[in-house]
């Protein structure tokens, strides 16, 4: 009835070939979604640390004054705040829930404030040096007992 | 009619069959490409205007790092109402900030509503009236303002607000920032100051706007690819003011010697009160700046009896040309804590008053028939006049014994008192007392 090699295509080529093609649509859409999550994720990563940074800057004006002197004073902000954290979460208008941490430790004699930004599964961290960088307005520091 | 049917082509109904698959095909993939394509368009359009943003976040970090002050004016540079008093939101942003030669540097960063921008503009004060003048782009090597230049404007910008918040502040802010803070400041049980140092521009005319310190500047950008909040510190944080002159000290030991009468006068007993004073002065170069008493103490304790001179048994007691119980030995016992038996700083407190204090000498127990007040050279053989001082020693005033001896001059030329040039003595009491009697009059320069 045919000659050889000018039948049609078999109902199993057309098949595979359909799903080949689907296939690589469904890669190309992956590949094409995958792209815009990451660009979205990275948006989202760049807000977070812009709030780090803000919140470092938060840290470093309430500890920049003090008596570097009186370490268990009032005067010394600073020394009071090692060791401590504080984390608060809050929702955001994306749908995200931002979770903040910020915390001050010690290593030797350097006094480090970090600060963590987290949402929708994106976590950036941020660390600041911190010292007392004046003595306060209008205070006496004693000579004898300065660093 | 074999060979008909092999080489036959496509029916119509095969042809209008493939024909609306290919076609519905065609359309859902390009719909799907143009889905793709139309969504990464808009997210490269959101991400660049993002990074636009960010850069504009930087500069304005970057401006923050370099200023001496980043403040909320009442009045923005075209003396329009920006922000009424501290705590107010603003239009506009200001920095400030002077070159290592002292050039003072102004430059803002304003919003225009109407056009949706945030344009960076640099000026110069008035010499005159204080107000901005000259706004425009300021020459990086001359610092002259070009009237006609421009920075690049952020566009886009749908709103900007600008406001000043103090440290003791920042804890309350209704925000991510405020919440995080007060629970960290409350685990630790403390509650910032608010130092909010000012600046006098060099036209010497008060800028009440103009300050900055551990103040902070929180502005809101809200631009079509997002909202953001910035939180800008001064790179320097002023003390608020320069001390020039480190306070001196100076300390002395006197006597007191105070006469018990018996027998009806016929007989009398001698004791002898020894005391420390230690003096301290801010400014001793200015004749109007007197030394100040820091503290004033009987060394051998408040004993109404004293020394009693007389009595063979307590002779002993007192060495004035011993080192801790002269007044080298005094400052040094000051300066360096508990010395011997002798703890003066209980007495002194731990603390030079400062420049604008008023100390209230420790009052000493003394006997109502005190008769004399006799120099602190007790008798001949006491280093009034040490040999082992430096060269250049000079005792203070008042000092009872202002003529040294000419031997004492021979090898203290350059002493005041033998004529030599003016100079304060310097004693560097860091390192552990001499074995020997030390000079008698001490002098520190510190430093706060």
């Amino acid at each position: 009835m045919t000659r050889d090699g000018e039948r049609g295509f078999s109902l199993l080529e057309v098949v595979v070939v359909i799903a080949l093609t689907i296939g690589v649509i469904l890669g190309t859409a992956g590949a094409v979604t995958s792209a815009l999550h990451g660009i979205a994720q990275s948006d989202l990563k760049v807000a977070l640390d812009d709030d780090a940074l803000d919140a470092l800057a938060d840290v470093r004006a309430v500890t920049a004054y003090g008596d570097p002197t009186a370490a268990g004073s009032s005067t010394n902000v600073l020394a009071k705040l090692v060791g401590k954290s504080s984390t608060t979460t809050v929702a955001l208008a994306n749908g995200y829930s931002e979770t903040l941490t910020v915390s001050v430790s010690q290593l030797g004699a350097r006094t480090f404030a970090d600060a963590t930004a987290s949402a929708g599964g994106v976590s950036v961290s941020e660390r600041q040096s911190l010292a007392i960088e004046a003595p306060t307005p209008g205070s006496i520091v004693n000579a004898q007992a300065s660093p | 009619m074999t060979e008909d049917r092999v080489e036959r082509g496509f029916t119509v109904v095969e042809v209008l069959v493939a024909m609306v698959l290919v076609v519905a095909m065609s359309f859902v993939t390009i719909g799907i490409v143009h889905a793709f394509t139309h969504a990464l368009s808009l997210r490269s359009d959101a991400q660049s205007g993002t990074i636009t943003l960010e850069q504009e976040l930087d500069r304005m970090r970057a401006d923050a790092a370099s200023a001496y002050a980043v403040f909320v004016p009442t009045n923005d540079i075209f003396g329009k109402p920006n922000a009424a008093q501290h705590g107010a939101t603003g239009h506009e942003l200001d920095f400030y900030t002077k070159t290592d030669v002292g050039d003072e540097a102004y430059w803002v960063y304003e919003w225009d509503p109407g056009a949706r921008t945030l344009q960076r503009y640099d000026y110069d004060v008035s010499a005159t009236t204080g107000l901005p003048q000259d706004i425009g782009v300021a020459d990086r090597a001359t610092g002259a303002i070009d009237a006609n230049g421009h920075y690049p404007a952020l566009t886009g910008v749908s709103s900007f607000s600008a406001q000043s918040v103090f440290a003791s502040e920042l804890a309350a802010q209704p925000n991510i920032f405020g919440k995080v803070l007060s629970g960290l400041i409350s685990a630790a049980g403390v509650s910032p100051s608010a130092e909010p140092v000012g600046f006098v521009p060099a036209n010497g005319i008060p800028n009440p706007d103009l300050y900055g310190g551990n103040t902070t500047v929180q502005a809101v950008i809200v631009t079509q690819h997002g909202s953001r909040t910035l939180h800008l510190t001064t790179a320097a944080m002023p003390a608020g003011f320069t001390l020039h002159d480190a306070p001196s000290i100076r300390a002395f030991t006197y006597r007191i010697n105070s006469i018990h009468r018996s027998w009806f006068g016929i007989v009398q007993k001698t004791f002898a009160h020894i005391f420390n004073q230690i003096q301290y002065n801010y400014h001793p170069s200015d004749p109007k700046s007197p030394w100040q008493v820091w503290c004033d103490y009987e060394v051998y304790g408040a004993n109404i009896k004293g020394i009693a001179l007389n009595d063979r048994n307590h002779l002993e007691d007192y060495h004035p040309t011993d080192w801790k119980e002269s007044t080298a030995g005094t400052f040094y016992t000051v300066t360096h804590g508990g010395y011997a038996n002798l703890a003066p700083a209980a007495i002194c407190s731990e603390q030079i008053p400062g420049p604008n204090a008023s100390p209230i000498p420790v009052p000493s127990e003394t006997s109502p028939d005190v008769i004399d007040t006799p120099p602190p050279c007790f008798d001949s053989a006491n280093p009034c006049w040490p040999e082992n001082a430096p060269p250049n020693w000079t005792p203070p005033s008042p000092w009872p014994a202002a003529s040294p001896p000419p031997s004492w001059c021979s090898t203290h030329e350059q002493s005041q008192l033998c004529g030599g040039a003016e100079a304060s003595p310097q004693l560097d009491f860091a390192s552990a007392p001499p074995d020997n009697a030390a000079p008698d009059e001490s002098e520190l320069t510190g430093r706060r």
